[in-house]
């Protein structure tokens, strides 16, 4: 299978998990939009970064909708995590793409497949058990938490720039 | 918006939607985005170190001809993931056929190979920069570096081998030559006849003119043939190059311009170039091949140069020049320079005059339009008359419509001498 095959079915299966989900709860509105950003992004997105990034960042955006509608937990997981390889091989087609020549292509392919395939499997375990555990915490503790990952996604931010 | 910027700001997104609406299932729905962009941290590339040769095929090609180019990429350092060249072309060079980009993995010690065709037109072409981005798997987080490395390429204008070019300037070199130097001697052309002398070769004996003279006998004598200075003057004015539509004569005079150097110069003669326009550029006189190149280069930076201080030729340095020598002018010419060509014929230099002719390239290009034709006799009767001054004046004007090569347009005409230069005494 293909770079490009995985590339569109992980689009398509993306939107699909949300379509579907939102029907069965009855949300036509929900599916329609993850029907617009799955096409738009399958008709469009090959090799446009911007149009990829709101295919991306829609399809995320309405998966969380979907845990606040009390949608199954895993089901948005899995269509996140799906998008999110989605996203990932079709910049990495487009960056290939962008090569008149593509060095040691096998050697490139095998790593960030298996790098892609290692994090999407710890993602959803991860979720998965992060999921089962119940934390409670009062709105002082949830601001002071969101404090603290103020300031270590800023620390990041910073990271990225450097 | 870059990628882990996007990134970013979904995973706060989230992490702040489920912290304000108290929900965990907002949060756990972050940790596969932050675990991807922890993987890119976590593999992103150490320090870069590259080492670039860029290899040329040729230095010097002549115009329309391809310089093969080959970009060496070693990689001196850590495994490199991915790894994204750009080779960067000089302005003005096209790409034929090969490879100017490379993405791909790069291990220790491992190195890449990018080969490429480019052709241009003529000018000097300096490569410089590549342009690399080292990057994590994910291509997060990028590194860019440009690395540089020399290579440079002279596309020098086209060359046309003249059988001959015939001057004939006041003052000659003592080395030998081609040009006849008004002094009796070794040659081949008659001179004159003189007295015999001890030494002289019985055939050169004038059988007739000694019959004449009783006790005497008279020998031939032949013309010396020497080397003689010459200063080439390329006009690169843009109002005289310049036509309508941004068209320009300058490629034509730059063409004719290589091909008289490379004539005088196969000619024995010391040739000096000087470009006439803005900026001083300033050829030495010279000999042979090393000076031919040297011309060469010099028509290959030529541009045309737009400067109000420069419009006419008055500022011409003729001091330049030898006094007396030739001094060979190609510039389709603008009606108010005839009295400078003049005035350098009053101060003894021969002048021969290369015109591209821009009334009948002007035609070509505004053909079919309305009133060209009545247009074009006014402008070719003003041009007849502009010559017919300068020719008055002793200035050899040599026209050339472009659209023939210049061997066939001129090259005829510049083997002989015209009338009034031939003989001894001129």
């Amino acid at each position: 299978m293909t770079i490009r095959t995985l590339s569109v079915s992980g689009i398509a299966l993306a939107a699909l998990l949300l379509i579907v989900a939102n029907i069965a709860v009855g949300r036509f509105s929900w599916a329609l939009a993850a029907l617009l950003l799955g096409g738009t992004w399958l008709a469009l997105g090959r090799g446009r970064p911007v149009v990829a990034g709101i295919g991306f960042a829609g399809l995320i955006i309405l998966a969380a909708l979907g845990t606040g509608a009390s949608q199954p937990l895993l089901w948005m997981m899995t269509a996140a995590v799906v998008a999110l390889v989605a996203w990932d091989l079709d910049h990495f087609l487009a960056v290939t793409e962008s090569g008149e020549q593509v060095y040691n292509r096998v050697t490139l392919e095998r790593i960030h497949l298996r790098r892609l395939l290692a994090v999407a499997v710890a993602g959803v375990v991860l979720a998965i058990i992060a999921g089962s555990v119940d934390l409670r915490f009062g709105l002082v503790a949830a601001l002071s938490l969101g404090l603290l990952s103020l300031f270590a996604l800023r620390s990041v931010v910073r990271n990225l720039k450097r | 918006m870059s990628r882990s910027l996007l990134l970013v700001l979904l995973i706060y997104g989230l992490v702040l939607a489920g912290l304000i609406t108290l929900r965990g299932e907002l949060l756990v729905l972050a940790l596969p985005l932050l675990l991807y962009l922890g993987a890119s941290l976590v593999y992103r590339p150490s320090a870069v170190h590259l080492s670039v040769d860029r290899r040329l095929d040729a230095s010097r090609v002549i115009e329309g001809q391809p310089v093969r180019v080959t970009l060496s990429i070693t990689n001196l350092g850590a495994p490199l993931e991915n790894l994204q060249i750009g080779e960067v072309i000089p302005s003005g060079l096209r790409v034929i056929e090969g490879e100017t980009r490379v993405v791909g993995a790069l291990g220790a010690d491992e190195g890449v190979e990018l080969a490429y065709t480019v052709a241009g037109p003529r000018g000097l072409y300096g490569f410089s920069d590549v342009r690399v981005s080292a990057g994590d798997t994910f291509d997060l987080q990028t590194e860019q570096i440009v690395e540089r490395s020399g290579g440079r390429v002279f596309v020098l204008p086209q060359v046309e081998k003249l059988s001959r070019a015939m001057i004939r300037p006041r003052r000659t070199r003592i080395f030998a030559g081609l040009v006849p130097a008004r002094r009796g001697g070794p040659g081949v052309e008659f001179f004159g006849v003189r007295e015999y002398q001890s030494g002289d070769s019985r055939r050169w004996i004038n059988q007739r003119v000694s019959a004449r003279f009783s006790g005497e006998i008279y020998v031939n004598e032949f013309e010396q043939e020497r080397a003689v200075d010459i200063g080439l003057i390329l006009d690169a004015r843009h109002s005289a190059n310049v036509l309508g539509g941004d068209h320009s004569l300058f490629e034509k005079s730059v063409q004719a311009t290589a091909t008289l150097a490379d004539a005088f110069l196969t000619g024995g003669n010391r040739v000096g170039l000087f470009i006439y326009g803005g900026s001083v550029s300033w050829t030495y006189p010279g000999y042979g091949k090393v000076q031919r190149e040297r011309i060469l280069q010099a028509l290959a930076r030529a541009r045309i140069q737009q400067s109000p201080v420069f419009e006419g030729l008055d500022l011409l340095p003729a001091r330049l020049f030898p006094i007396r020598s030739q001094l060979v002018m190609v510039s389709p010419l603008r009606v108010d320079d005839a009295c400078d060509l003049i005035r350098l014929r009053a101060r003894g230099y021969r002048v021969l005059l290369v015109a591209p002719d821009p009334v009948d390239a002007e035609v070509r290009l505004l053909e079919g339009r309305k009133g060209v034709e009545v247009a074009a006799r006014i402008a070719r009767l003003e041009r007849a008359h502009l010559n017919r001054r300068l020719a008055q004046a002793g200035v050899r004007v040599l026209e050339w419509r472009t659209e023939v090569p210049f061997q066939v347009g001129v090259g005829g005409v510049l083997a002989q001498l015209p009338l009034w230069e031939r003989g001894p005494g001129r």
